[in-house]
């Protein structure tokens, strides 16, 4: 397993982790956040979970501001809450759109604005402010569930595409007047680039050995491919530790997933495996732990 | 089983529909798919309807699931039917951009396409083929393996001209219904989700954090529109008879804190799946996860 590409070789890395609700996504992004602070870089480890998870995991209150983790050198995190995100999102483009528009269709973009795409469009953009800041070594995304991950993803290269089209013919987006998306245009084309860029960002899997969840995470790849981007591994989470399958029942479970780890494998992608812990993942001390599991004593 | 589980299930004098919520990934299609059985193995006339990718729910029930409701093999009283999401999608565009053809200039007509690429459009589309099924009275029980969201119920509850334009228009399903019949069919469909009587919302968690927020959150947004959870289950419950070892022993308890968690925060009753030695997939294993899930007596 070749870990350079969870390092800033060139310049700043931007770490994108994803995978489905529950899989085990923000623990493990948490550990890798650790690994790298404790071998030097300077990282910071962003959310935007609509559940205030990295307080939960760093025990201890993170918020919506970046904030150093305590018990950790090198480490930053926030937690950008979506509905703050979101509500800027649309005072940012409905304010200039008052004046101009019947109510009922103010309503209407206020709804829309409103929407789950709105939400992640606004997620996203908090995002990209991020991916244009160079004062860390490391910038881990600890993305929204994966189906939001991918559209919020997506949509800045439809978002460039719909501003080009609409701004020729004067006209206006269901988001709001054109003139207010077209400064964020070459702002979310950056961003589209530096994601497809390999030796900036890295994109990893979080999967259980389950049918649903390779399917799933099969989709995404898929996905990701049509933007232009590849995984760059997977981790394997919740594996049952076999010296702990006594009880014939944890054993049969075990094969299954033996089974499933097959399936993964034919996936053709470096992975790393993650056994299932008897204790939840939490604190600094036991992220430490993870990080040094999953990703080894040296950088 | 207690009266009150059956009481949210069982239809008493008319059709009820069910609905399964989550997340993906937490087991709703299992969780819908042994409901509906559970239910046509009481002799009830059940319709299952899911919006879930082909392969899967064909795998689940070991057999091919249509586009038109067909009889599940060997289960007189089940009926399956797949919405598959991405025809569906590109018979509502369709049906949308043909309606406003003419109608509009240019720009908007490019501004409506654009419209019905976003998820949100997806969404809408898959909900639109629910009505009929929502509505419909051919069933005793119609069980579907997703909910709508708060938004794609708010947005069939704007009556904003731009709405009436862009969304009504696309669902008029034939050239003869007119914008009026929509609206009253819209109407229709709010009324009996907001009945507790007519409609049952579960949400599918397992007991972890993660899909425990995400649930509660989705349940609290379909609440702004008058649409309540009835039911949660709680699926993956380790069974503590095979917990025998100081790490199972451990997990057992984590997830029993969870299970407090979902109490605390819902307050509706809660059905405990537990989690089985083998993968949910064929009729068979389907049957006995029903009778592990709501209990074996069919007479009850």
């Amino acid at each position: 397993m070749r870990l350079e590409s969870l390092l800033p070789t060139k310049g700043i890395r931007f770490l994108f982790f994803s995978g489905k609700g529950g899989v085990g996504k923000t623990s493990l992004s948490c550990a890798a956040a650790m690994w790298l602070a404790e071998r030097g870089y300077k990282t910071l480890i962003v959310t935007t979970d609509p559940a205030p998870n990295l307080s939960d995991t760093f025990e201890q209150e993170i918020g919506h501001k970046i904030t150093q983790v305590g018990g950790a050198d090198n480490l930053w995190a926030m937690e950008i809450n979506p509905d703050k995100a979101t509500e800027d999102y649309r005072n940012r483009i409905l304010d200039p759109a008052r004046k101009l528009l019947p109510t009922q269709v103010l309503k209407v973009m206020e709804e829309q604005l409103s929407s789950p795409c709105a939400t992640e469009v606004a997620a996203f953009d908090k995002f990209i402010d991020f991916m244009e800041n160079d004062s860390f070594d490391v910038i881990i995304f600890d993305t929204a569930p994966t189906g939001h991950t991918l559209r919020l993803l997506k949509l800045p290269a439809d978002w460039s595409r719909f501003i080009g089209n609409s701004s020729q013919e004067g006209g206006q987006t269901c988001i709001g007047p054109v003139q207010s998306l077209q400064a964020a245009r070459e702002k979310y084309e950056r961003a589209i680039n530096t994601m497809r860029d390999k030796n900036r960002s890295s994109f990893v899997f979080i999967l259980q050995p389950e049918t649903t969840s390779i399917y799933e995470a099969n989709r995404s790849l898929q996905e990701l491919r049509t933007i232009g981007v590849e995984a760059t591994m997977l981790i394997i989470n919740g594996i049952l530790p076999r010296e702990q399958c006594t009880d014939e029942f944890f054993a049969k479970r075990r094969q299954m997933q033996e089974r499933h780890l097959q399936e993964i494998d034919a996936l053709n992608l470096p992975y790393l495996r993650m056994t299932l812990l008897d204790h939840e993942i939490k604190g600094v001390e036991t992220l430490s732990g993870v990080g040094t599991m999953l990703f080894g004593d040296v950088a | 089983m207690s009266n009150m589980i059956e009481d949210l299930l069982v239809p008493r004098n008319e059709a009820r529909r069910v609905f399964v919520a989550g997340k993906g990934g937490v087991g709703k299609t299992s969780i819908a798919c042994i409901t509906a059985i559970w239910l046509s193995r009481r002799g009830v006339r059940t319709l299952l309807v899911t919006t879930d990718p082909a392969a899967h729910l064909s795998n689940v029930l070991g057999q091919k699931v249509c586009e038109t409701p067909t009889q599940v093999n060997g289960m007189s009283a089940l009926s399956a039917v797949n919405i598959e999401q991405g025809k569906a999608h590109e018979e509502y565009s369709a049906r949308i951009l043909e309606a406003a053809k003419g109608k509009y200039s240019v720009e908007t007509l490019k501004a409506i396409e654009e419209e019905l690429n976003s998820p949100c459009a997806q969404e809408m589309a898959a909900f639109d083929k629910f009505v009929d099924y929502i509505l419909g009275s051919e069933y005793e029980v119609v069980v579907f393996d997703t909910a709508p969201t708060g938004h794609t119920m708010r947005l069939l509850k704007l009556p904003a001209a731009w709405s009436e334009q862009i969304e009504l228009s696309g669902l008029v399903s034939s050239k003869t219904e007119s914008i009026e019949n929509v609206k009253e069919k819209f109407g229709k469909v709010m009324e009996t989700m907001s009945d507790p009587l007519k409609t049952t919302i579960a949400f599918v968690v397992y007991p972890e954090a993660t899909p425990i927020i995400e649930a509660w959150r989705a349940s609290q947004e379909l609440k702004t529109v008058g649409i309540t959870t009835a039911l949660v289950f709680a699926n993956q419950v380790l069974p503590s008879e095979h917990c025998k070892n100081d790490f199972f022993k451990k997990r057992s308890q984590m997830q029993a804190q969870y299970l407090e968690e979902i109490k605390r925060r819902f307050n509706v009753p809660i059905l405990r799946m537990p989690l089985l030695d083998s993968e949910i997939l064929g009729v068979e294993t389907l049957i006995e996860a029903s009778e592990i899930l709501y209990g074996g007596g069919l007479n009850a």
